[in-house]
């Protein structure tokens, strides 16, 4: 073993109580490194896989907004209000699309919110809200093109009634809602019981009545909410105002179609402006189903078929992701299509970036504790160096270069640090697996983010522990250039000195 | 030719804004192989003309000729070869590398830089050394397990591993006993006759002064007896008292 070597480990082994402050700081550091690694690793992949596989895909397809950017969330605007843009131009896009290789599924989608709503007086006079909150009837909506989305997201188990089908007007709503809903609205709910659902959009409120076709539960509930609602995309279009002049059939009590059919504008204010025996004669039905049947006519189920905000899809493999998002956008801007392809965390908009939040946090974290390892380090070093300086004057009489010394301490400062740091890295590892065997569970939404799903799952990969080891190597060799200039200052004529 | 020259070799050191001169201007010579001792009282500027001559210090003015080279001028990197090759140090408080064993210590000159003896001559010179100052069942342990006298004879055997022409050695005996400090004078004049090296050693011990060939007396930092093989040359290197004195 060359001597400068040979002589850092029997310094580090000769200085014990310093090399023990020293190798606890470089440990615990690569310790938190790996553990924390561990945990974001974890986190990223629950919450990419909870939304690639539950809602975005691998690749998402919206339109532009000049207020910021889209997600399935809608629009990050500073007030908040824009609306979602559909995607210009459809056919187009889904003609690039069908014809991109590597992006074998996919399906079109339209996003929106909800509440449910009820009418008071239905309710005894007594009954207090105080035990549901708003959101126990927030719905998310996805209005789903039925005919391809269930094929590209296999992610629920229905648990009563059916999927939504092609054509089939309706809501699904998750398990937990549907009691939360239950409770609200005093009354047992059942598959087929309808539904007062107020949509709001940045165009104001719209009201819907639609019936519950089925009760789902997330085959990974991960960090999905519980709010999260399917709805056929007619019905959502509605609900998020973007039928303005569409074909839309409307169901209306007699006395409202009597009142639309006057033409006598003063009667509307008249005390027999309702009176069915006189208006609706000018209502021909007949002739109006007529009409309808012509061929060409608009068919209620296709109209808006264009009206699409979102296309999401699944690459052949996730290599193909990235390079399929790229061709995307190059097609588009050729075309000159508004549109833009993205990935999952595009998609997911803010609730991805959370991702991002956890590792910078963890970042500027890691930094600040580097800061005061490099500090702690370094005035340890300093004190050894100080101790030291008749035998690095030694050195320096008998012949060693300034480069001798600066070696010298570097290898003492690199292998105190790496084997410091393999062991709180091996440490790290322990704990990762230990916690993974114990199984914590999530209970709320915050550590269901930060574990990426229902239970803590932390996974340290050799590339995170590789990586804490190399960063508290870092560490200690930085720690040790201030210390070192000092000693490289020491001239030989020091080692006359009495010790 | 004299391996050591020094002429007009001044020195001050600074106390504050106070100029402390610690050598006044000597001058003298040291012949090749001789055993050299510089003797005075404490503080008589004797290990500063030590330092000087090992080139760990440096003149305020004057110059110092070794081995026929004038080393005023010469760049750290320079002087750090210069020591290396020609010149062995030997400390008073022994100066030993605390995590060597004695042999590691006594190869530890070898490591840091080409010497003229090849690698392949390492082992037995060691060994030889080892044996010329008498450890040889001492090889293996750390120098906190050594007697002063001991420490002291690995501190020679360092001293002499790359083969230098002169061995310096700053109060050698000032921390052992005084028969301990006798032993080490002897083995210092037996290895400076079998195998030629000069040596030349700071004391303010009067008994193992007069076992030199070579006395040079300090008082206040100026050459006050200079006798090699009991003649007086002080005439030929002459003290000469600085110009503001």
């Amino acid at each position: 073993m060359p001597v400068i070597l040979r002589m850092a480990f029997r310094n580090i082994r000769e200085h014990r109580s310093k090399s023990l402050i020293i190798g606890l700081l470089l440990a615990m550091g690569a310790l938190i490194l790996v553990v924390g690694t561990a945990f974001i690793n974890a986190s990223e992949a629950g919450i990419r896989s909870t939304f690639s596989d539950v809602y975005t895909g691998d690749i998402f397809i919206s339109g532009v907004s000049s207020e910021g950017p889209v997600s399935l969330f809608g629009v990050t605007s500073v007030g908040g209000m824009a609306q979602t843009p559909t995607i210009p131009d459809y056919e187009k896009v889904l003609s690039i699309v069908k014809s991109t290789p590597h992006l074998a599924n996919t399906s079109s989608l339209a996003t929106g919110f909800a509440m449910v709503t009820r009418e008071e007086s239905s309710l005894p006079e007594d009954e207090s809200e105080s035990e549901t909150q708003p959101q126990d009837r927030f719905l998310f909506l996805f209005g789903v093109d039925a005919s391809s989305y269930w094929s590209l997201f296999d992610a629920v188990d229905i648990v009563a009634g059916e999927r939504l089908q092609p054509g089939q007007a309706g809501l699904m709503i998750s398990e937990g809602q549907f009691a939360k809903l239950s409770k609200w609205l005093k009354k047992p709910l059942s598959i087929g019981d309808t539904l007062l659902i107020q949509g709001f959009s940045s165009i104001g409120f719209r009201l819907r009545e639609l019936p519950v076709v089925g009760v789902f539960r997330l085959k990974d509930q991960g960090a999905s909410p519980e709010q999260l609602a399917y709805i056929d995309i007619e019905s959502l279009r509605v609900m998020s105002g973007m039928t303005v002049g569409a074909n839309e059939p409307i169901q209306l009590k007699p006395e409202e179609t009597n009142m639309l059919s006057t033409d006598d504008a003063d009667a509307l204010f008249g005390e027999d402006v309702l009176v069915t025996s006189e208006t609706s004669k000018h209502l021909d039905v007949n002739a109006i189903a007529a009409e309808l049947s012509k061929p060409g006519a608009v068919d209620p189920l296709k109209a808006d078929e264009g009206a699409w905000q979102f296309i999401v899809g699944k690459a052949d493999s996730p290599q193909n992701i990235s390079r399929t998002i790229v061709s995307l956008n190059q097609s588009f801007a050729k075309e000159g299509i508004q549109a833009v392809a993205g990935n999952w965390q595009t998609a997911s908009g803010p609730y991805g970036q959370s991702v991002d939040v956890v590792r910078i946090v963890f970042a500027v974290a890691i930094i600040i504790l580097s800061i005061v390892a490099v500090i702690i380090i370094m005035n340890t070093f300093l004190i050894s160096v100080i101790e030291r300086t008749s035998e690095i004057g030694t050195m320096r009489a008998i012949g060693a270069g300034r480069g001798f010394v600066r070696s010298m301490f570097a290898a003492e400062s690199v292998v105190l640090a790496a084997v410091s740091a393999s062991i709180g890295a091996a440490l790290g590892l322990l704990v990762t697996v230990v916690l993974r065997a114990m199984h914590i569970e999530a209970t709320n939404q915050f550590f269901l983010v930060l574990f990426g799903g229902k239970y803590m799952n932390p996974v340290a990969t050799a590339g995170n522990v590789l990586m804490a080891i190399l960063v508290m190597i870092l560490v200690g060799f930085i720690a040790h250039l201030y210390p070192v200039s000092l000693a490289l200052k020491i001239q030989p004529v020091r080692a006359m000195q009495e010790e | 030719m004299p391996i050591i020259q020094l002429r007009s070799v001044k020195k001050d050191y600074f106390l504050g804004k106070v100029i402390v001169p610690a050598v006044k201007g000597v001058s003298f010579s040291i012949e090749r192989g001789d055993f050299v001792s510089i003797a005075g009282p404490s503080g008589s500027g004797k290990s500063t003309i030590l330092n000087m001559i090992g080139l760990i210090d440096i003149p305020t003015s004057g110059e110092v000729i070794i081995d026929g080279k004038n080393t005023k001028g010469l760049s750290d990197q320079e002087l750090t070869r210069f020591r290396h090759e020609v010149l062995g140090f030997i400390f008073q408080s022994f100066n030993l590398i605390p995590v060597l064993n004695v042999w590691e210590n006594i190869e530890f000159p070898l490591l840091l830089g080409k010497t003229r003896l090849p690698k392949s001559e390492w082992k037995e010179w060691i060994d030889f050394l080892i044996g010329e100052v008498g450890l040889g069942d001492w090889r293996n342990h750390k120098p906190n397990e050594l007697s002063g006298g001991q420490r002291q004879r690995v501190a020679i055997a360092r001293a002499l591993v790359t083969k230098p022409s002169i061995v310096l050695a700053d109060e050698p005996t000032a921390n052992l006993d005084s028969a301990t400090g006798e032993q080490i004078i002897d083995l210092m004049k037996k290895i400076n006759r079998e195998i030629e090296t000069t040596f030349i050693f700071s004391t303010h011990d009067a008994k193992i002064v007069n076992i030199a060939d070579h006395i040079i007396r300090l008082r206040d930092g100026t050459i006050i007896e200079n006798r090699r093989n009991g003649e007086d040359i002080t005439d030929e290197g002459a003290t000469v008292a600085s110009a503001e004195e």
